[in-house]
């Protein structure tokens, strides 16, 4: 009779692990993987009125902080005046899909629709890949309430500084307005002052932002320091947020073409 | 990885079994020495989606130290290679009449190396200063259990055993990453599973 006992529990043991099966920590997406996350979040955005106050929370740097993420998503569904969320980047910290998929798993709870932008950590190891399947292109536009969103890859360094990154053809061709739109945003996850974007293309790109006619801002994360905005004195502002895992986020308020950042620590 | 020492190191070990055949020892070829105690076949386990090595035994078959080549298709989430080499031990063995072994819990570690562009055993130093990213993106640390039904055969046979095993594994990074989140994540979480086939000589 012990015998039997064994038996149970070894075909117990088979059993646990029946959903939990894996063929590589570094493999790039598994039968659960949910595919096109961005386009499929930006699909359920309302249809507001060009001109309307669009309130936007934005944070970068959820990396390995679940408890975290889970805290920033229980405050953000606590209020209903935020339009939508961008995460953005350094969704993971060592570019895996286990982390790419816990942080789906907390975020894809939020009541309003969140959209991730790719950082310096995501493009670790299989993480690109992670990346496209799970969330679709690096770099997208989307528009909302009459202004169009531009989210791009800055992240220089992960490609050894050569030029390809930022993109500057694809956004020469993108910071153009469309129509129904008359102002743009940018959202990418290094900024251009920092030690990780191409210093090749550090003036190139911001003589881009600053002299494209109705942008707003450029919104960044990466630096985990408290906010700051930094503006010339012809340019358009260069916001920089904290991060999820110093428990703190930037709330964006767009009202007639006049942007405000407030940071929120939570 | 350091290609040359990867290169020397197969090399030394080349020549060590060839040379080896020294006088009085000549009796056992050199196919002889290197015959295996075991072929493992794998399924997941996050060594590839199927895997399949040879195993040694030490120990009165106590412990196992084996060597295993895995795959990931494309379609699967791959494509990746992993090689990867397994330290086993067997503390418990209760034996049912003639007919089974079952080693209810086996301690395993293993380090996997993913061969591939997007996978280095350090980060580039040109590119990144010394500890911008402290892990390895290749070479993974794991640490599991398995648990074990081994089915005996007849001790003149080829194979004299054949075992069906489950194995949960979980790997430096999950461990990382669990830990810091130990309060809110469930321990069981960072395990993967993965199971097989294995045929003892």
């Amino acid at each position: 009779m012990l015998n039997i006992k064994y038996v149970i529990l070894f075909i117990f043991i088979f059993s646990l692990g029946c959903n939990s099966t894996e063929y590589s920590p570094n493999q790039k997406f598994n039968r659960n993987t949910p595919t096109n996350v961005n386009a499929k979040e930006i699909a359920t955005l309302p249809n507001k009125a060009a001109g309307s106050t669009v309130k936007i929370a934005v944070s970068g740097d959820t990396q390995r902080s679940y408890k975290q993420s889970q805290d920033f998503v229980d405050l953000i569904n606590a209020r209903d005046d935020i339009d939508f969320i961008i995460l953005n980047g350094d969704i993971s910290d060592f570019g895996l899909l286990l982390e790419f998929n816990g942080i789906y798993e907390i975020y894809s709870k939020l009541k309003k629709p969140f959209i991730s932008v790719i950082g310096n950590h995501d493009l670790v190891a299989n993480g690109a890949d992670v990346y496209k399947h799970m969330f679709g292109d690096l770099n997208f536009t989307f528009n909302y309430a009459g202004i169009k969103f531009i989210c791009h890859d800055t992240n220089g360094r992960e490609y050894d500084f050569n030029g390809s990154t930022p993109n500057m053809a694809w956004l020469k061709s993108n910071l153009k307005l469309e129509a129904g739109t008359d102002r743009m945003i940018a959202f990418s996850h290094v900024p251009p002052f920092d030690g990780d974007f191409d210093p090749k293309l550090v003036v190139p790109y911001e003589d881009l932002l600053n002299q494209t006619p109705g942008m707003l801002a450029s919104i960044h994360s990466h630096q985990h320091q408290p906010g700051v905005v930094l503006k010339s004195e012809t340019g358009i502002p260069f916001i920089i947020t904290n991060a999820i895992v110093k428990r703190a986020f930037t709330l964006i308020t767009i009202t007639n073409a006049q942007i405000d950042a407030q940071e929120i620590n939570f | 990885m350091h290609k040359l020492t990867l290169k020397k190191l197969i090399f030394s070990l080349v020549t060590l079994l060839f040379a080896y055949p020294l006088p009085g020892f000549a009796q056992r070829s050199f196919l002889e020495r290197i015959q295996p105690d075991q072929v493992n076949l794998q399924y997941a386990g996050s060594i590839g989606y199927f895997s399949g090595g040879v195993g040694y035994h030490f120990f009165k078959e106590k412990t196992t130290l084996s060597f295993h080549y895995g795959y990931v298709p494309e379609d699967k989430g791959g494509w990746m290679s992993i090689f990867t080499a397994k330290f086993e031990y067997k503390p418990f063995a209760i034996k049912i009449k003639d007919k089974f072994i079952i080693h209810p819990i086996n301690p395993v570690f293993f380090p996997s190396y993913t061969s591939g562009d997007n996978f280095d055993y350090q980060f580039s130093t040109h590119k990144y200063r010394k500890g911008y990213y402290f892990w390895s993106s290749a070479l993974r640390l794991h640490l599991g259990a398995g648990t074990e039904v081994k089915i005996l055969n007849n001790h003149s046979s080829f194979f004299k055993s054949a075992s069906v095993y489950a194995e949960a594994n979980t790997n430096d990074l999950y461990a990382i990453s669990w830990f810091q989140n130990r309060t809110s994540t469930p321990f069981y979480a960072m395990f993967k599973m993965g199971y097989g086939v294995r045929l003892n000589f």
